[in-house]
């Protein structure tokens, strides 16, 4: 289930744009774009549910890779990939309805996701690590390019677990869980 | 975007259910306030180095308590440490606008971690009171990325805010309690 608080911060914004999209003009707007013309409004919301569909494909990507990783685990490890799954499911479906809201579809998850061979519990941890160290880098390409601020707030919310689940599984993988003061994932 | 100011009472409530004493909260707001009432980049780094300059101090008091054991005394200093780099970071970001770095550390954030400290028992306290300020910290750099306006503050600050969210995960492990509860880490929860 969505956590509603951060529901509303996606849908609300959303709404919002799309609204004043519709319109055409309008002298207050909390996403940031007051003084634009409908048009670039209308721009700006587009751009934002490109973006919005490519933070979906991240989440749906990392979906599908947390349970590839469930099924190859056990014991407390399994545990940890379904909860991360269970929240990465929550991302997909807060960005999808982000991007229902502003009248637009949300992309499709793929058939199948390219997966590694994973020879042993530490081979599925790493890709795990792997898997949110390019979500990391992807929502901090991201964010700047959103002309929404509460779009920002969300996809930093978002980033900010990505990061959580990266340290716990840098600690099961018997490494440093967080080495970097500012974290910036990799591509 | 300017958040509801924080009670006391919201203040100690983010502790996690580990007992704060009142004196902790005047410490907890003043953190959190640092980006209340920012306007603008040069306002918001501002309140940046503020809140940073409070998590370095905080985290030095941790560690020469003498109150944390051996893992825990090592976690304080290495997120100290990090905060020392934000630190750092965006008080050259600061000064790239032409704003003044605000002297090391604030008197009245001194004072009032001083007395926050002052009333704060045992670690399973101290990690809490550090992972209340994690708290504030997160929650501020969540609402700074609605209003920053230039890319390179934007990623700076989310690449500090998802790092104090890594530590607010150890945090909360060391108190033996679930490092990711929530899907989406706000700093409100």
């Amino acid at each position: 289930m969505v956590e509603r608080r951060a529901f509303l911060a996606v849908a609300g914004t959303a709404l919002a744009g799309g609204v004043l999209a519709a319109c055409g003009s309008s002298d207050d707007d909390s996403s940031g774009i007051a003084t634009e013309t409908g048009a670039e409004q209308s721009t700006a919301a587009s751009a934002d549910v490109a973006i919005l569909n490519q933070a979906l494909a991240v989440e749906q990507r990392a979906v599908a890779a947390y349970h590839t990783a469930a099924e190859h685990l056990a014991g407390a490890r399994r545990a940890t990939a379904q909860h991360f799954e269970a929240q990465e499911r929550e991302h997909a479906d807060a960005l999808a309805q982000a991007v229902m809201a502003l009248g637009a579809t949300p992309a499709s998850a793929r058939d199948r996701y390219a997966i590694p061979s994973l020879d042993d519990a530490d081979a599925v941890v790493r890709f795990a690590m792997g898997v949110e160290q390019i979500a990391i880098a992807q929502y901090l390409d991201l964010i700047p390019q959103l002309s929404s601020q509460n779009l920002r707030g969300t996809f930093a919310s978002i980033l900010a677990v990505e990061a959580e689940h990266l340290a716990v599984l840098r600690e099961q993988a018997g490494q440093e869980p967080v080495p970097d003061a500012f974290v910036r994932g990799a591509t | 975007m300017i958040a509801a100011p924080l009670t006391r009472r919201d203040a100690l409530r983010r502790a996690g259910g580990v007992a704060l004493a009142a004196s902790a909260a005047p410490m907890l707001v003043g953190v959190r306030d640092a980006f209340a009432a920012a306007r603008g980049d040069e306002q918001i780094l501002r309140g940046a180095v503020r809140l940073e300059q409070g998590l370095v101090v905080t985290y030095r008091t941790l560690v020469a308590s003498g109150d944390l054991d051996a893992r825990a005394g090592a976690l304080a200093r290495h997120f100290g440490d990090q905060e020392q780099q934000h630190l750092d970071v965006v008080s050259k970001e600061l000064q790239t606008l032409g704003g003044a770095v605000p002297s090391e550390p604030a008197a009245d954030l001194v004072k009032a971690g001083r007395e926050a400290l002052t009333g704060v028992d045992g670690q399973a306290a101290l990690l809490a009171f550090a992972g209340a300020l994690e708290q504030n910290a997160i929650a501020a750099y969540y609402e700074a990325q609605q209003g920053l306006q230039r890319d390179e503050f934007l990623r700076t600050t989310a690449a500090i805010m998802a790092n104090e969210g890594q530590h607010l995960a150890l945090l909360r492990e060391a108190l033996g309690r679930a490092p990711v509860p929530n899907a989406f880490e706000t700093g409100r929860g």
